[in-house]
């Protein structure tokens, strides 16, 4: 249940002829979010085709959750114009969310921004419209905060063992494993926009650009921890981090008679994340299985082991026989630390193209989606290497010999400096194929960045549509229908990933859009729909 | 009129003020949940408990004691490459048990009942023992520090093994205090807040745990057997001393054994090094353990060797041995026996040991009295050699009884081997792990806390410490596999 109450005053007044406008508003905002859920399982029907509970032989409660949230709002604006050309907006607000510590509960943001329509001053007839926008705003957000109290949860159907609470009438309870963080603050994001939109020719074609500068400190995030820490995640304020990137969108009309319209319609956009800086006792963020946060990088970018390789690009492979290693690829674990990462998961750029014929009555319209310069971690293909049925282990040698490809060379250690020594000669020692898939210490291409990590670049045809309008002579005879309109739509029909790409579909990732993205985990692929649309207007 | 223009602001300041109580924002975002504040020892234990007990009876019968069982699965290694309990999660037993006993003690702690801290302490111990165990080097000082530290130092075996045998000697010394604010009750699944029998089981553990240290660097053998002899004769001495986790014949309340049993039948093949070690001595547990194969044979599996389906082999007993409502067991006294007999070998005399050896195999066959008469008994014990004077060979026979006793119910057997050496299994080369060439006598630290740890230890060459690496105890075994 959610209760959201706004109280506003507001101001008008036009002065000096109309030349300056006030348009004044505060207000005061209360919103509560109360949740309440029980579950029951129930089974062995008495009488069959009739799920209720009452019904059941069996019946065992198998979650009770909810949640309370209160947050409370006090802001304000105030808009000054000048002539419909020039305006001027302010923007103040203070939360005080249930949701951060006691002590740390109360953020304040503002925002300034000037836009400035000059293609009213300056009335020049091929610029239909033109705009240029600039403004710095902050915006505080609690958002993603979660408990700040340690809790303990009822243990509600199956627990440790198969055994089920409440156990012989006796009920139990259990430690989160997700930490309470008394200390959580507010986020903070500041931000610097500028903007230019214009639109020429009777708006035949048009243009918005925008360049933006985002500033986040105290981001709050879900780290996974390492369970020796006493919990497996918990909310943190990470630190600080910046984003940058442009946005572009172009609209077209390059063909209008009477009969024929072609509208296109072309957007592209980059991001470009950093992390600044990060909280003192914190050197890396583990998000899952090797996808990390770390300072200097993108949000995020993924860590894995790797092979040593040398300048030529060939793999080199351990000749020292005394080492366990002989015969096996040389890992960064075993020369030098994991400074190096083995891909960011933010992609380079986004694209979209969109084209749309109308003739007549019919229409045809088609979105081509485009994601380029990403990686994803797949988790996957670990599990599918680790039980055989992986592509890269489908040729594998009957007497489970392999001679890796690669050159001889290896490590020398002299007062605790390592040195790489390489040879050119191709490698020639049989070693055991089962050993350098599956054993965490010798070839150990389960966690390794070779198998693992892949481009998640797509093209995919996100929608085709080809639509039919009803002629509305036709519908006239019927009085009472306005329009009829009868199309087939189909999503995803097409898509095309990266060659080396293994994974169900590289767009997919756990954890959606939050923290979890570029890791790819038992996903399922994304499926092609079709749609038959009738669209009837009275 | 003049006055309703007024009102919003009215009740825009009314609000303000009431709602600017800070109390309005203290709510848990998490409804229902209790906080420390609130929770009790008895809401806390239930659960405690039973965590316990499934990481116990997992380390005693699931994966890794396949390699000291000798356990056969019928599936895993038609396919799998890789032995996947070596570098699991699962084994890095801070989220489990060792987690909600550190909770629980400091609540006890907190409102002063000795007797629920020590039965925390008790499983603290455990917790702590069974990581250096497995690891050998693991975060101790500066683990469960969120959020001052996220990244825990490692410490030594040592160092844990002398904060176990601390808790030890607390949870005695609490289990004895008599001024307790509440009483353990039936929230004590274990026990059913039998005091007297959780002390037993504190010096049984003790005495555990001093043999298991023995030939760790910095110890004398004298001392940690004298140690574990004193503690050993206040353990647990009779089968109603046994350490069990009451389970009944009900769906959801049936023993994880049973349930590994009736859901997955045919998957899990005891060894022909376990059958044939009850075989060839006429062991009358044979028919308890097992069934027989269709023809009526007593035959073990070979891993990797599937025999035909209309002659599967011998499998685990279903009425006498695994069945719904049998106990999961924890420690029972045979197991106390046999630490009293190798003990005696060291700090004792060897007709205490010979006495307490028998001991230990008369109350585990006694356990299955209405399959094993004392007739039986009898004439089994007697058909056994005495133990010798010869302490490497008394102990392979106490290890060796030691090992049956234990079968299925702790995770003993496996670290027995490692530090005696006891029974000498062979390697089967039909499993994956005898790929890597060795027994694996550690676990790998996991890939999750080697990459969100900068602290996880590197062997010499940089990379992660191999199975194949001992732990800080295992010192004794000169030719291990």
């Amino acid at each position: 249940m959610n209760m959201n109450t706004d109280v506003m005053l507001s101001y008008k007044k036009k002065m000096y002829k109309d030349i300056i406008s006030v348009d004044a508003m505060i207000g005061y905002n209360l919103y509560t979010e109360r949740s309440d859920g029980s579950a029951a399982d129930g089974s062995n029907f008495v009488l069959a085709g009739n799920p209720s509970f009452g019904n059941c032989q069996v019946l065992q409660y198998s979650a009770s959750d909810g949640s309370r949230y209160r947050k409370m709002g006090a802001y304000g604006q105030a808009v000054v114009g000048f002539k419909d050309i020039l305006y001027y907006t302010y923007t103040a607000r203070n939360d005080w969310s249930s949701m951060l510590s006691l002590n740390n509960n109360s953020y304040f943001y503002d925002s300034n921004s000037l836009s400035y329509i000059f293609s009213r001053t300056l009335n020049i007839p091929v610029i239909t419209f033109g705009k240029i926008r600039a403004s710095y705003a902050s915006v505080g957000s609690d958002r993603g905060a979660g408990n700040t109290k340690e809790i303990y949860s009822a243990v509600l159907g199956n627990g440790p063992g198969g055994i089920r609470f409440p156990f012989n009438g006796i009920s139990a309870f259990s430690p989160s494993d997700n930490a309470a963080n008394p200390n959580i603050k507010p986020e903070i994001s500041k931000e610097f926009e500028v903007g230019l939109e214009m639109s020429f020719l009777k708006s035949r074609l048009g243009f918005e650009f925008a360049y933006y500068d985002k500033n986040s400190r105290n981001q709050i995030m879900s780290a996974s921890l390492t369970s020796s820490t006493g919990y497996s995640s918990a909310t943190m304020n990470i630190g600080e981090i910046t984003n940058k990137g442009f946005e572009v969108t172009l609209n077209a009309t390059p063909i209008k008679t009477k009969d024929f319209t072609w509208n296109l319609g072309l957007n592209w956009s980059t991001n470009k994340s950093l992390v600044v800086k990060m909280a003192p006792e914190m050197e890396v963020i583990n998000i899952a299985y090797g996808v990390e946060i770390r300072t200097g990088q993108p949000v995020p970018i993924i860590a894995l082991d790797y092979y040593i390789k040398d300048d030529k690009g060939l793999e080199i492979i351990v000749d020292d026989p005394t080492l366990q290693t002989y015969g096996y690829p040389l890992r960064a674990d075993n020369y030098k630390g994991k400074e190096r990462i083995s891909g960011k998961v933010e992609p380079d750029w986004f694209g979209g193209l969109r084209s749309e014929f109308t003739y007549k009555a019919f229409s045809l319209s088609a979105f081509l989606d485009v994601r380029a310069g990403g990686y994803q971690n797949s988790m996957t293909e670990q599990y599918l290497l680790s039980g055989g049925l992986s592509v890269f282990t489908a040729n594998r040698p009957l007497d489970d010999k392999i001679i890796l490809p690669g050159v001889k060379g290896h490590v020398v250690t002299n007062n605790g400096i390592k040195t790489l020594v390489t040879t050119e000669i191709p490698n020639d020692v049989p070693v055991s194929f089962n050993r350098y898939i599956a054993s965490g210490g010798y070839g150990a291409a389960l966690f390794n960045e070779k198998y693992r990590v892949q481009k998640s670049n797509y093209m995919r045809l996100r929608d085709v549509t080809i639509a039919y309008k009803l002629p509305k002579t036709l519908l006239d005879k019927t009085k009472f229908i306005k329009s009829l309109t009868v199309s087939l739509t189909g999503n995803n029909i097409w898509r095309k990933f990266d060659k080396g790409y293994t994974g169900s579909d590289p767009e997919y990732t756990n954890g959606g859009s939050s923290n979890a993205q570029g890791l790819n985990y038992w996903l399922l692929s994304s499926y092609s729909s079709y749609t038959l649309g009738l669209n009837l207007t009275f | 009129m003049k006055n309703f223009k007024r009102l919003p602001i009215t009740i825009l300041i009314i609000s303000l003020v009431f709602c600017s109580c800070k109390d309005y924002f203290d709510v848990a975002y998490i409804k229902g949940s209790p906080t420390p504040d609130v929770v009790k020892e008895s809401m806390l234990t239930p659960y405690l408990l039973s965590q316990f007990m499934a990481e116990n009876y997992d380390q005693a019968s699931g994966d890794y004691a396949y390699m000291s069982l000798q356990r056969s699965s019928a599936t895993t290694q038609l396919f799998g490459f890789y032995p996947s309990f070596l570098t699991s999660e699962g084994y890095w037993g801070y989220a489990g048990s060792l987690k909600s006993a550190i909770q629980l003690k400091n609540i006890a702690i907190k409102n002063g009942n000795p007797n629920y801290q020590a039965i925390a302490e008790l499983i603290e111990a455990w917790g702590w023992a069974t990581l250096a165990d497995r690891y050998s080097e693991v975060p101790f000082s500066e683990a469960f520090s969120f959020p001052t530290i996220i990244q825990p130092k490692y410490d030594k075996s040592d160092v844990i093994y002398a904060y176990v045998e601390s808790l030890l000697n607390s949870a005695i010394a609490n289990l004895q205090n008599t001024k307790n604010n509440v009483k353990v009750g039936k929230d004590d699944l274990i026990n059913q807040g039998d005091i007297a029998k959780w002390l037993k089981y504190a010096y049984s553990l003790k005495a555990r745990y001093a043999l298991r240290i023995m030939y760790a660097p910095g110890k004398t053998l004298l001392t940690q057997a004298q140690t574990a002899l004193a503690a050993a004769k206040n353990g647990l001495q009779a089968n109603s001393d046994n350490v069990d986790f009451d389970n009944f014949d009900a769906d959801g309340q049936w023993a994880p054994s049973y349930e590994r049993q009736r859901t997955s039948v045919y998957s899990y093949y005891p060894s022909v090094f376990m059958v044939d070690l009850l075989k060839t001595v006429s062991d009358p547990r044979l028919p308890v353990y097992f069934s027989p194969d269709y023809q009526g044979n007593y035959i073990g599996a070979i891993t990797g060797q599937l025999r035909a389906d209309a002659d599967f082999p011998s499998q685990t007993n279903r009425t006498s041995f695994v069945y719904a409502s049998m106990n999961t067991m924890l420690m029972a006294a045979t197991e106390n026996k046999f630490v009293e007999a190798e003990a005696n070998l060291y700090a004792g005399t060897l007709t205490d040991a010979q006495n307490a050896y028998e001991a230990g195999i008369r109350l585990n066959m006694q356990r299955y009295s209405n399959y094993i008469t004392e007739t039986q008994i009898n004439e089994f014990i007697a058909s056994r050699p005495k133990l010798p004077s010869d302490k490497e060979k008394a102990t392979e026979m106490i290890i060796t009884q030691k090992y049956i006793a234990n079968y299925l119910e702790t995770p003993e057997p496996q670290l027995d081997i490692l530090r005696t050496g006891y029974p000498k299994l062979k390697l089967n080369t039909n499993v994956i792990y005898s790929t890597t060439l060795y027994y694996p006598r550690r676990l790998y630290i996991p890939e999750f806390e080697q990459r969100a740890n900068i602290n996880a230890p590197k062997n010499q060459t940089g990379g992660i410490y191999e199975p194949n690496f001992r732990v800080w105890w295992d010192t004794h075994v000169t030719t291990p596999w």
